[in-house]
């Protein structure tokens, strides 16, 4: 049976198509072209920066954002997003801090973990079976959890006194390579794995891709769902036990503005907010470029206030970036679809 | 043959209503069977039973005469059937080989994909189809017609004995319609069962051995294809006689000496149309036929300012026009009924009284006669005077519009045309999801307009309520003028004809 | 999509003849709440039931409330915003600057015009470069942010003459004088001026809303809008007034607070957002958009305010107040859920 050709020859098609991929590909190289530009501009900008201290605290800083920014992807490839992750950052370290105090370091990490998890999973109830958007139920629960992490320590920080194999999970290093990185390459291999190479990953993407279709392929929405806020509830916690081990002193004002950055690193990475398909690589990358550019700005002697300012924008031009990837898709299904 | 699946006394009821009423019905394997009635007859209620989305309130499934239940569309599925909608159920961002295994993907041990496995699969089952694209291609880059075989694929993906298709020509060219024609061919040869639910009367008589026909409800009766014709088949959806050819020379007899008010030359509309030219008469009801693709919407929606045209002019009465958007349209008299009500035509959380005259010239800041508060009682009289012309039936002007019939709405946003006092009507599928009652209250409307002196572009794909109404009729195919039909030119066969892209025949037979 | 065919008017959904009861408890959930938390709270406590105690139950209701009517507007054309904490701090801050260095009538202005401009930035990015709403402000709010910051270089700024700039609140009798009567002063004794002002606010927003056809454009929009671009509606135009209204709103409310405390800084509103949302939602305005409740945001503004106060008296932490808001955030669109599951014939 010959395949049935439309007004348009199939030369035209198989060049839109080729554009296309083209655009796909761009997805993920825009951004690693955007980070080798910023490190050469900060390397000749900011004396300093190209240190292997520097270099090294960088991608540390960068790593805690990054395994949360995975997960946050999943969530926005399945059509949604998480606003709670900086409160459940912040409670996840109050969480660490306080059982290192009593008990030892797996147990600490496993508490904060498990902190991580329920919260997540709470998200996921919340949405599934009460029927609540994620950005009510994430934005709602932001608040508790804020409410509850300032509660529990009276306001006060908490400090991690004489735990070197607790600080060693942020200063240690394995082949030279800081144990944070290391997290991250660990939560990316396995997160990468899972969407690009299981049915569930798959099937997150269908969600966010065609809810409908989702429904009637017999998918289980409410277990992708709270699964997936499970996951992005625990990366929240990996991320708080990586920053506690890295300030050593922690209070209920952590991870303010931390929802903003994950979901920034996901949108610069190549993630599209209309879900359908995560770019985890495009997130690792993402991370880097903006821990570069504040640890350009702070050797540069510029005051903290500008980094918002300047985070918000990027955040601004990378969903714009987006828009337009959407339109110029639109564009091109008008070629290849029907019509003239 | 024992039937593989068999419905008795299926009732189903909802708060207030009674979809199907001690409906009875089978399939045998190796059928076809169309089921067919009018909007609100039950057809989906049943298609839904059928695969497992909602459960009857009494009655019983059988299977190979086992009786079943399912209680969700995985049940249905795992029991051999396999449903096909007029939406697609595609994730556009997934690639062709995980559409078709969505929910059902081969694994490995390990429990990941089993690439090998679904390449293998695919790519046997879409040469069987004779679908020649890419297996990771992502379905965002198929057009309509690839994607409905992506969809059929995924059907024949799984092992099924029963397969429902639900308006599956919709969208398709007349090659494509006869690609799944064929398709369909196969499947009775190997003894599956397709429950085939369409309006289209001339698909249903080249492709089913039986029909079923509902009605309110109920089942009127269940009969061979080769008892039947046309007349006889409606007469069972409508529980009357309706003599076809009456209506169609019920048509207004003048429409002639016409004096062109708007006039089309050469529009051009990227993705839509291509160097159309064409004329609107004074008074005239002017048919625009063509399939889905062809350009109509787009072509409506241009004449509104909605979108923009990118070559060719239009001039209404001789001056030209340039529409940067719907208010230059409606400054000039011009008013569209968009061809989705649910979509683009109400606002679901606004009353009846304010969906009818949200665009009236009050409301509009660039338009003459502006207030910046509303009229409480000018609006009010509006409302009544179109409700009576037009006869909708709602409770209070208050009530929100959701809670009106299909019928009811779309008389409400033809109202809302004539509120804006116009001169010159697009009307876009003016009857789409309407029962026959009203749509032939909607036709007469249409003829009392155009004889007030409105001009009226109907654009449709029911070819016969063009036959019906049209004083003439433009004929568009794949995005240009395939031809323009006179009066006594108009018939179901040149219309369907020039759509699909042949010769019209130039003397009714 | 919203369901747009319920069939006949005959079907009454699930409940059939109670139904009528059942859904105007449910439609007036809010103000039964109020009243019935009123009365528990003035029967359980003394303190509670004092008239100081409930003009300041006023008072303080208006500083979210003003926020909550421009946010009710917003949310019924189909968007949020955000950044209204930015918005305040910056707001106020500019005032405070003026008021300080110029007069007070010129800081007023400037604060009303500058929360109209930056209105139209967010509503410039939510429409014209169609980002998202919710993510969109999130970013400006930092943009706000950082703007506030870097114009008091983190200072905060007192509107006290700078003769007179000392440390602390002691100093109330050097403030600015029309100030202090906005942000402080009360009618009769008993109604304080932001409230007034609220109430006022809320008057013209409802004016706005019902009787003119703008306000019935910012609806039609948020209901469809498709339907609302068939028919000819600059919807672009329509959101971005939304989007100044609630900024003006929010400006207002800078104004009030910035001359209750005396001062201003860039994070003087942190978890503004939070509440005015908040108020908004637990109204009953849905966030679909299309529909909205003005009365029932003023409601839930006296609401959350006589919750704060309530958790105040009882010795509880304000930590709690966080978690309290949260609870009732969710809870409010989980019974929007119910109320429309309920009230939907399948």
């Amino acid at each position: 049976m010959k395949p049935i050709d439309r007004s348009d020859p199939v030369g035209r098609r198989r060049r839109t198509a080729t554009s296309l991929r083209v655009l796909q590909f761009s997805e993920s190289i825009g951004v690693t072209v955007l980070l080798i530009l910023v490190v050469i501009a900060a390397s000749v900008t900011a004396r300093g920066f190209f240190t292997y201290t520097n270099i090294t605290n960088t991608v540390i800083i960068a790593s805690i954002t990054a395994v949360t920014g995975f997960g946050m992807t999943f969530a926005i490839a399945m059509g949604g997003f998480d606003l709670s992750v900086g409160s459940v950052q912040s409670m996840a370290a109050i969480t660490a801090a306080a059982l290192l105090s009593g008990t030892n370091v797996p147990l600490a990490i496993a508490g904060a973990l498990i902190v991580g998890l329920a919260i997540g999973l709470t998200n996921g109830l919340i949405i599934s079976k009460l029927r609540v958007s994620p950005f009510v139920a994430t934005f709602g629960m932001m608040s508790i959890i804020r409410g509850a992490a300032l509660l529990v320590t009276r306001g006060q920080s908490v400090l991690i006194t004489n735990q070197p194999a607790f600080a060693a999970l942020n200063n240690g290093k394995m082949l030279w390579i800081p144990v944070p990185f290391i997290i991250v390459l660990v939560v990316f291999a396995v997160l990468y794995g899972v969407l690009r190479h299981t049915p569930f990953g798959r099937h997150v993407c269908a969600l966010g891709g065609n809810r409908k279709a989702a429904i009637a392929s017999g998918l289980r929405i409410d277990r992708i769902t709270i699964a997936v806020f499970g996951m992005v509830g625990l990366t929240a916690g990996v991320s708080g036990v990586m920053l506690s081990s890295q300030l050593l002193i922690v209070d209920g004002t952590l991870g303010t503005g931390f929802e903003l950055q994950t979901i920034a690193i996901s949108v610069l990475g190549g993630t599209s907010l209309a879900g359908g398909s995560g770019n985890l690589v495009g997130t690792l990358i993402a991370s880097l470029l903006i821990a570069t550019i504040s640890s350009a700005l702070n050797i540069l002697k510029v005051a903290a206030f500008y980094q918002y300012l300047y985070l918000g924008l990027l955040l601004v031009l990378a969903l714009y970036l987006d828009t337009l990837r959407r339109d110029i898709l639109a564009a091109s299904i008008l070629n290849t679809g029907n019509g003239a | 043959m024992a039937p593989i699946l068999c419905l008795s006394h299926i009732t189903k009821r909802f708060p207030g209503v009674t979809a199907l009423d001690e409906v009875d019905f089978d399939l045998a394997p190796g059928e076809v069977h169309a089921l067919m009635g009018e909007n609100g007859a039950g057809k989906s209620t049943l298609v839904n039973i059928i695969s497992g989305l909602i459960r009857p309130t009494s009655g019983n499934i059988l299977l190979d005469e086992k009786e079943v239940r399912f209680d969700s569309s995985l049940d249905s599925q795992r029991a051999g059937i396999s449903t096909i909608t007029q939406e697609f159920n595609l994730v556009p961002k997934l690639t062709v080989a995980e559409n078709i295994f969505l929910g059902r993907e081969p694994v490995t041990r390990a429990g990941t994909l089993n690439w090998s496995e679904i390449r293998v699969r695919a790519r046997s089952i879409l040469s069987e189809l004779g679908l020649n694209v890419p297996l990771n291609q992502r379905v965002e880059y198929l057009n309509v017609g690839d994607r409905q075989l992506v969809e059929v694929a995924k059907a024949l993906s799984f092992d099924f004995r029963v397969i429902t298709m639900d308006e599956p020509t919709a969208a398709l060219n007349a090659s494509e319609v006869d690609r799944l024609f064929q398709i369909i061919g196969t499947l009775k040869a190997r003894g599956r069962a397709v429950l085939y639910v369409s309006h289209r009367l001339n698909e249903v008589f080249r492709i089913a051995d039986r029909v079923t026909v509902l009605r309110d409800g109920k089942r009127v009766g269940t009969r061979p294809m080769a008892e039947l014709d046309e007349g006889s088949i409606v007469a069972m959806m409508l529980g009357r006689e309706l003599d076809l050819r009456r209506i169609r020379e019920e048509r207004l007899e003048e429409g002639d000496g016409g004096v062109p008010i708007l006039s089309v030359k050469g529009l051009t509309i990227p993705g839509g149309v291509r160097n159309v030219s064409f004329e609107l008469r004074r008074g005239e009801i002017l048919g625009c036929a063509g399939l889905i693709g062809s350009g109509r919407d787009e072509l409506t929606k241009a004449l509104f300012g909605l979108i923009p045209h990118s070559g060719g002019s239009i001039h209404l009465e001789g001056r030209p026009l340039v529409l940067r958007s719907p208010l230059d349209a409606m400054r000039e008299g011009i008013s569209l009924l968009p061809e989705d009500r649910k979509t683009e035509g109400i606002f679901p959380d606004l009353t009846v009284l304010e969906n009818l005259v949200i665009n009236s010239r009050p409301s509009h800041p660039t338009r003459a006669g502006w207030r910046a508060f509303i009229d409480r009682s000018g609006e009010q009289s509006a409302y009544d005077s179109i409700r009576s012309t037009l006869n909708i039936r709602a409770q209070s002007p208050g009530q929100l519009i959701v809670k009106l019939s299909g019928g009811n709405q779309q008389k409400v946003m033809i109202g809302r045309a004539l509120v804006s006092s116009s001169r010159i009507l697009l009307l876009n599928e003016p009857t789409r999801g309407v029962d026959v009652g009203t749509k032939l209250e909607i036709h007469s409307l249409i003829r009392k307009l155009a004889k007030d002196g409105l001009s009226i572009i109907v654009s449709s794909s029911d070819v016969p309520e063009l036959v019906s109404i049209s004083d003439r009729c433009l004929v568009l195919s794949a995005g240009k003028v395939a031809g323009l039909l006179g009066k006594e030119e108009i018939i179901e066969q040149n219309i369907t004809a020039l759509a699909i892209g042949q010769e019209a025949v130039r003397e009714v037979s | 999509m919203k369901g747009v065919e319920t069939g006949s008017p005959r079907a009454p959904g699930r409940l059939g003849g109670r139904g009528a009861v059942v859904d105007s408890l449910l439609k007036y959930y809010i103000q039964w709440l109020l009243v019935a938390a009123l009365v528990v709270l003035a029967a359980l406590n003394a303190n509670f039931r004092q008239p100081r105690n409930l003009e300041n139950i006023l008072l303080q209701s208006s500083f979210a409330g003003i926020g909550a009517a421009g946010m009710t507007l917003l949310i019924v054309a189909g968007a949020f915003d955000l950044s209204v904490a930015g918005i305040l701090g910056v707001c106020g801050v500019v005032m405070a600057t003026l008021v300080a260095g110029a007069n007070t009538l010129l800081g007023i202005l400037a604060a009303l015009v500058v929360g109209a401009g930056l209105g139209i930035v967010n509503g410039f990015v939510v429409t014209k470069l169609r980002i998202p709403a919710f993510i969109a402000t999130l970013g400006m709010m930092n943009v706000y942010l950082g703007i506030g910051f870097i114009w008091t270089n983190g200072q905060v700024v007192s509107v006290a003459k700078p003769a007179q700039v000392t440390l602390g609140t002691g100093v109330v009798s050097a403030a600015n004088p029309v100030l202090l009567t906005l942000g402080t002063g009360t009618l009769f004794g008993i109604l304080p001026v932001p409230f007034l002002v609220m109430a006022v606010v809320y008057g013209l927003c409802y004016l706005f809303l019902r009787r003119t056809h703008y306000g019935r454009f910012l609806r039609a929009v948020g209901s469809s809008e498709l339907a609302a671009r068939a028919v000819g509606i600059p919807v672009a135009r329509v959101r971005i007034v939304a989007f100044v209204m609630v900024a003006v709103c929010t400006a207002i409310a800078a104004v009030l607070l910035t001359g209750e405390l005396s001062s201003a800084n860039a994070i003087m509103a942190t978890g503004y957002e939070l509440n005015v949302i908040a108020i908004v939602v637990v109204g009953g305005t849905s966030l679909q958009g299309g529909q909205g409740t003005l009365l029932g945001s003023f409601t839930g503004a006296l609401f959350f305010a006589v919750i704060s106060n309530a958790l105040n008296i009882f010795g509880v932490g304000a930590y709690w107040q966080y978690v309290v808001s949260g609870v009732l955030l969710i809870s409010a669109i989980a019974v929007q859920a119910v109320r429309s599951f309920v009230f939907t014939v399948e």
